[in-house]
Protein backbone atom coordinates (compact mmCIF):
# COMPACT_ATOMS: atom_id res chain seq x y z
CA UNK A 1 0.00 0.00 0.00
CA UNK A 2 2.34 2.52 -0.78
CA UNK A 3 0.45 4.88 -3.18
CA UNK A 4 -2.32 6.25 -0.88
CA UNK A 5 0.09 8.18 1.17
CA UNK A 6 2.74 8.53 -0.69
CA UNK A 7 5.53 6.12 0.86
CA UNK A 8 7.59 2.97 0.17
CA UNK A 9 8.97 0.61 2.39
CA UNK A 10 12.36 1.06 3.01
CA UNK A 11 14.48 -1.76 1.11
CA UNK A 12 16.56 -2.58 4.47
CA UNK A 13 14.30 -2.24 7.11
CA UNK A 14 11.05 -2.08 5.77
CA UNK A 15 10.39 0.92 7.71
CA UNK A 16 7.91 2.86 5.34
CA UNK A 17 9.96 6.17 3.75
CA UNK A 18 7.48 9.24 3.40
CA UNK A 19 8.33 10.82 -0.20
CA UNK A 20 6.75 13.41 -2.76
CA UNK A 21 7.18 12.60 -6.22
CA UNK A 22 7.66 16.46 -7.41
CA UNK A 23 10.90 16.31 -4.88
CA UNK A 24 12.13 13.09 -6.25
CA UNK A 25 12.25 14.58 -9.62
CA UNK A 26 13.81 17.64 -8.31
CA UNK A 27 16.69 15.56 -6.84
CA UNK A 28 15.81 15.39 -3.27
CA UNK A 29 16.44 12.42 -1.37
CA UNK A 30 13.98 10.83 1.40
CA UNK A 31 15.63 9.13 4.85
CA UNK A 32 14.06 5.99 5.79
CA UNK A 33 13.41 7.54 9.67
CA UNK A 34 15.00 4.02 10.96
CA UNK A 35 17.85 3.20 9.41
CA UNK A 36 18.42 6.62 7.54
CA UNK A 37 19.05 4.96 4.18
CA UNK A 38 18.01 7.49 1.79
CA UNK A 39 16.41 6.44 -1.20
CA UNK A 40 16.30 9.00 -4.63
CA UNK A 41 15.41 8.53 -8.18
CA UNK A 42 17.65 7.70 -10.87
CA UNK A 43 18.47 9.93 -13.08
CA UNK A 44 17.73 7.71 -16.11
CA UNK A 45 14.10 7.19 -14.54
CA UNK A 46 13.34 10.99 -14.10
CA UNK A 47 12.23 11.96 -17.69
CA UNK A 48 9.62 8.56 -17.49
CA UNK A 49 8.34 9.58 -14.56
CA UNK A 50 8.42 13.72 -15.52
CA UNK A 51 6.58 12.96 -18.90
CA UNK A 52 4.07 11.30 -16.74
CA UNK A 53 3.16 13.29 -13.90
CA UNK A 54 2.74 16.00 -16.36
CA UNK A 55 0.49 13.64 -18.27
CA UNK A 56 -1.38 13.02 -14.73
CA UNK A 57 -1.88 17.06 -14.27
CA UNK A 58 -3.00 17.28 -17.46
CA UNK A 59 -5.50 14.94 -17.05
CA UNK A 60 -6.41 17.20 -13.76
CA UNK A 61 -7.03 19.74 -15.71
CA UNK A 62 -8.89 18.40 -18.20
CA UNK A 63 -11.38 16.81 -15.58
CA UNK A 64 -11.68 19.83 -13.87
CA UNK A 65 -12.86 21.57 -16.92
CA UNK B 1 -25.64 18.67 -21.67
CA UNK B 2 -25.23 19.27 -25.73
CA UNK B 3 -28.42 20.51 -26.25
CA UNK B 4 -27.85 24.03 -23.63
CA UNK B 5 -24.62 24.73 -25.71
CA UNK B 6 -26.09 27.03 -28.14
CA UNK B 7 -29.10 28.42 -25.42
CA UNK B 8 -28.80 30.19 -22.18
CA UNK B 9 -29.78 27.91 -19.46
CA UNK B 10 -32.88 28.74 -17.41
CA UNK B 11 -33.44 26.86 -14.57
CA UNK B 12 -37.16 26.20 -13.42
CA UNK B 13 -36.72 26.47 -9.76
CA UNK B 14 -40.58 27.24 -9.77
CA UNK B 15 -41.66 24.05 -10.43
CA UNK B 16 -42.96 21.53 -8.01
CA UNK B 17 -40.91 18.03 -8.20
CA UNK B 18 -41.49 15.55 -5.80
CA UNK B 19 -38.84 15.78 -2.79
CA UNK B 20 -36.80 12.69 -4.14
CA UNK B 21 -35.76 14.27 -7.22
CA UNK B 22 -34.79 17.44 -5.84
CA UNK B 23 -32.31 15.81 -3.17
CA UNK B 24 -31.22 13.13 -5.95
CA UNK B 25 -30.20 15.34 -8.73
CA UNK B 26 -27.21 17.30 -7.17
CA UNK B 27 -26.53 13.63 -6.21
CA UNK B 28 -26.22 12.18 -9.15
CA UNK B 29 -24.51 14.56 -10.80
CA UNK B 30 -21.63 14.30 -8.06
CA UNK B 31 -21.84 10.30 -9.11
CA UNK B 32 -21.49 11.38 -12.55
CA UNK B 33 -18.72 13.13 -12.03
CA UNK B 34 -17.02 10.97 -9.69
CA UNK B 35 -17.03 7.95 -12.43
CA UNK B 36 -16.24 10.49 -15.05
CA UNK B 37 -13.04 11.18 -12.95
CA UNK B 38 -12.04 7.42 -12.38
CA UNK B 39 -13.07 6.43 -15.67
CA UNK B 40 -9.74 9.16 -16.90
CA UNK B 41 -7.74 7.48 -13.92
CA UNK B 42 -8.06 4.00 -14.93
CA UNK B 43 -7.23 4.83 -18.41
CA UNK B 44 -4.31 6.75 -17.90
CA UNK B 45 -2.81 4.02 -15.70
CA UNK B 46 -4.07 1.61 -18.33
CA UNK B 47 -1.83 3.59 -21.29
CA UNK B 48 1.05 5.32 -19.17
CA UNK B 49 1.65 3.01 -15.92
CA UNK B 50 1.54 -0.52 -18.07
CA UNK B 51 2.78 -1.75 -21.29
CA UNK B 52 0.38 -4.21 -22.95
CA UNK B 53 2.57 -7.63 -23.54
CA UNK B 54 1.11 -10.00 -26.70
CA UNK B 55 -2.12 -7.68 -26.78
CA UNK B 56 -3.05 -9.30 -23.90
CA UNK B 57 -0.90 -8.95 -20.50
CA UNK B 58 -0.45 -6.04 -18.91
CA UNK B 59 2.71 -5.51 -17.16
CA UNK B 60 3.56 -2.83 -15.05
CA UNK B 61 6.16 -0.02 -16.07
CA UNK B 62 9.46 -0.26 -13.75
CA UNK B 63 11.43 2.97 -12.90
CA UNK B 64 14.41 2.66 -11.28
CA UNK B 65 15.38 4.09 -7.59
CA UNK B 66 18.71 3.96 -5.87
CA UNK B 67 19.65 4.01 -2.55
CA UNK B 68 22.42 5.05 -0.22
CA UNK B 69 23.56 3.69 3.06
CA UNK B 70 26.63 3.58 5.08
CA UNK B 71 28.26 0.58 5.42
CA UNK B 72 30.74 0.05 8.71
CA UNK B 73 34.02 -1.44 8.23
CA UNK B 74 35.02 -3.70 10.56
CA UNK B 75 38.56 -4.24 9.46
CA UNK B 76 39.10 -0.65 10.41
CA UNK B 77 38.51 1.44 14.14
CA UNK B 78 36.01 3.87 14.16
CA UNK B 79 38.59 6.70 14.52
CA UNK B 80 39.80 5.69 11.15
CA UNK B 81 39.18 6.94 7.54
CA UNK B 82 36.58 5.26 5.90
CA UNK B 83 35.22 3.28 9.14
CA UNK B 84 31.74 4.41 7.73
CA UNK B 85 31.42 3.44 3.73
CA UNK B 86 28.82 4.37 1.62
CA UNK B 87 27.16 1.58 -0.09
CA UNK B 88 24.67 2.82 -3.44
CA UNK B 89 22.13 -0.31 -4.70
CA UNK B 90 19.59 -0.12 -6.96
CA UNK B 91 16.00 -1.29 -7.10
CA UNK B 92 13.11 -1.49 -9.03
CA UNK B 93 9.41 -0.23 -8.45
CA UNK B 94 6.49 0.21 -10.44
CA UNK B 95 5.93 3.79 -11.49
CA UNK B 96 2.53 3.26 -10.93
CA UNK B 97 3.79 4.04 -6.87
CA UNK B 98 4.78 6.97 -7.80
CA UNK B 99 1.82 8.67 -9.12
CA UNK B 100 -0.70 9.96 -6.43
CA UNK B 101 -3.54 8.25 -7.88
CA UNK B 102 -7.01 8.67 -6.44
CA UNK B 103 -6.22 12.33 -5.60
CA UNK B 104 -9.90 12.86 -8.15
CA UNK B 105 -12.67 11.11 -6.34
CA UNK B 106 -15.08 13.02 -4.89
CA UNK B 107 -15.39 12.12 -1.08
CA UNK B 108 -18.46 14.97 0.19
CA UNK B 109 -21.14 16.41 -1.28
CA UNK B 110 -23.29 18.91 0.97
CA UNK B 111 -26.69 20.15 -0.83
CA UNK B 112 -28.45 23.01 1.10
CA UNK B 113 -31.34 24.29 -0.07
CA UNK B 114 -34.80 25.65 1.16
CA UNK B 115 -37.69 24.02 0.43
CA UNK B 116 -41.67 24.65 0.39
CA UNK B 117 -43.88 22.04 0.02
CA UNK B 118 -46.95 22.45 -1.82
CA UNK B 119 -48.57 19.45 -2.01
CA UNK B 120 -48.94 15.93 -0.42
CA UNK B 121 -50.18 13.04 -2.65
CA UNK B 122 -50.46 9.43 -1.89
CA UNK B 123 -49.87 6.13 -3.47
CA UNK B 124 -51.41 3.08 -2.92
CA UNK B 125 -49.79 -0.36 -2.91
CA UNK B 126 -50.80 -4.06 -2.15
CA UNK B 127 -48.35 -6.61 -0.51
CA UNK B 128 -49.57 -10.03 0.25
CA UNK B 129 -48.07 -11.58 3.43
CA UNK B 130 -49.08 -15.26 3.71
CA UNK B 131 -52.89 -15.54 2.81
CA UNK B 132 -53.09 -11.96 3.57
CA UNK B 133 -53.19 -8.49 1.29
CA UNK B 134 -52.01 -5.73 3.31
CA UNK B 135 -52.74 -2.35 2.00
CA UNK B 136 -50.04 0.09 2.03
CA UNK B 137 -50.57 3.86 1.42
CA UNK B 138 -47.01 5.99 0.95
CA UNK B 139 -47.63 9.34 1.15
CA UNK B 140 -45.77 11.59 -1.56
CA UNK B 141 -44.42 15.05 -0.52
CA UNK B 142 -43.90 17.60 -3.80
CA UNK B 143 -42.60 20.88 -3.26
CA UNK B 144 -40.24 23.48 -4.82
CA UNK B 145 -37.47 24.85 -3.94
CA UNK B 146 -38.38 28.05 -1.63
CA UNK B 147 -36.77 31.34 -2.99
CA UNK B 148 -35.24 34.12 -0.43
CA UNK B 149 -35.61 37.80 -0.86
CA UNK B 150 -33.25 39.03 -3.55
CA UNK B 151 -31.39 42.25 -1.95
CA UNK B 152 -32.47 44.37 -4.44
CA UNK B 153 -35.42 46.78 -2.97
CA UNK B 154 -37.27 47.51 -6.44
CA UNK B 155 -37.03 43.86 -7.25
CA UNK B 156 -39.71 42.11 -5.52
CA UNK B 157 -38.96 38.56 -7.35
CA UNK B 158 -37.45 36.20 -5.15
CA UNK B 159 -34.45 34.31 -5.96
CA UNK B 160 -34.63 30.55 -5.45
CA UNK B 161 -31.63 28.91 -3.48
CA UNK B 162 -29.85 25.66 -4.26
CA UNK B 163 -26.26 25.44 -2.83
CA UNK B 164 -24.33 22.38 -3.94
CA UNK B 165 -20.91 21.69 -2.57
CA UNK B 166 -18.04 19.47 -3.68
CA UNK B 167 -15.27 18.28 -1.82
CA UNK B 168 -12.66 16.01 -3.73
CA UNK B 169 -10.03 14.27 -1.36
CA UNK B 170 -8.20 11.31 -1.87
CA UNK B 171 -10.08 8.05 -0.96
CA UNK B 172 -8.99 4.17 -0.71
CA UNK B 173 -7.53 2.59 -3.83
CA UNK B 174 -9.30 -0.46 -5.04
CA UNK B 175 -8.44 -3.42 -3.73
CA UNK B 176 -6.84 -4.98 -7.27
CA UNK B 177 -4.28 -2.08 -7.31
CA UNK B 178 -3.74 -2.15 -3.70
CA UNK B 179 -2.72 -6.06 -4.20
CA UNK B 180 -0.39 -5.21 -7.38
CA UNK B 181 1.45 -2.66 -5.37
CA UNK B 182 1.47 -5.00 -2.20
CA UNK B 183 3.38 -7.82 -4.85
CA UNK B 184 5.92 -5.47 -6.03
CA UNK B 185 6.64 -4.02 -3.28
CA UNK B 186 7.26 -7.34 -0.98
CA UNK B 187 9.75 -7.30 -4.29
CA UNK B 188 11.93 -4.97 -3.03
CA UNK B 189 12.92 -6.39 -0.02
CA UNK B 190 15.91 -8.13 -0.38
CA UNK B 191 15.86 -11.85 -0.09
CA UNK B 192 18.51 -13.44 2.70
CA UNK B 193 21.33 -15.29 0.22
CA UNK B 194 20.83 -19.17 0.41
CA UNK B 195 22.96 -21.17 2.42
CA UNK B 196 24.80 -23.69 0.98
CA UNK B 197 25.20 -27.18 2.82
CA UNK B 198 28.47 -28.23 5.13
CA UNK B 199 30.06 -30.43 3.62
CA UNK B 200 30.31 -32.78 5.85
CA UNK B 201 34.29 -34.05 7.14
CA UNK B 202 34.13 -37.65 8.05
Amino acid sequence: MINLDQSIPCPVCQTKIPFDTKQLLMGVQFSCPNCQAAIGLSDQSKPLVQETMEKFEELKKNVAK
Amino acid sequence: MPESQNQSFKPSFGKELNIESIISAPLVAASKANVMMVTGQTRFLLEYCFTKEDGKTYEPVMIEMSMVRGVIDDSKKPTDPGYIQKAQLTFNIPLLCLVPLNSLAIDKVTVDFDMEITSVTSKESTKKVGENNIMDKKAQLNGKISGGPSGDKNNTQSTSKLKVGINAGPLPLPVGVLAILDLYTKNIQPLPEEKKPESIEE
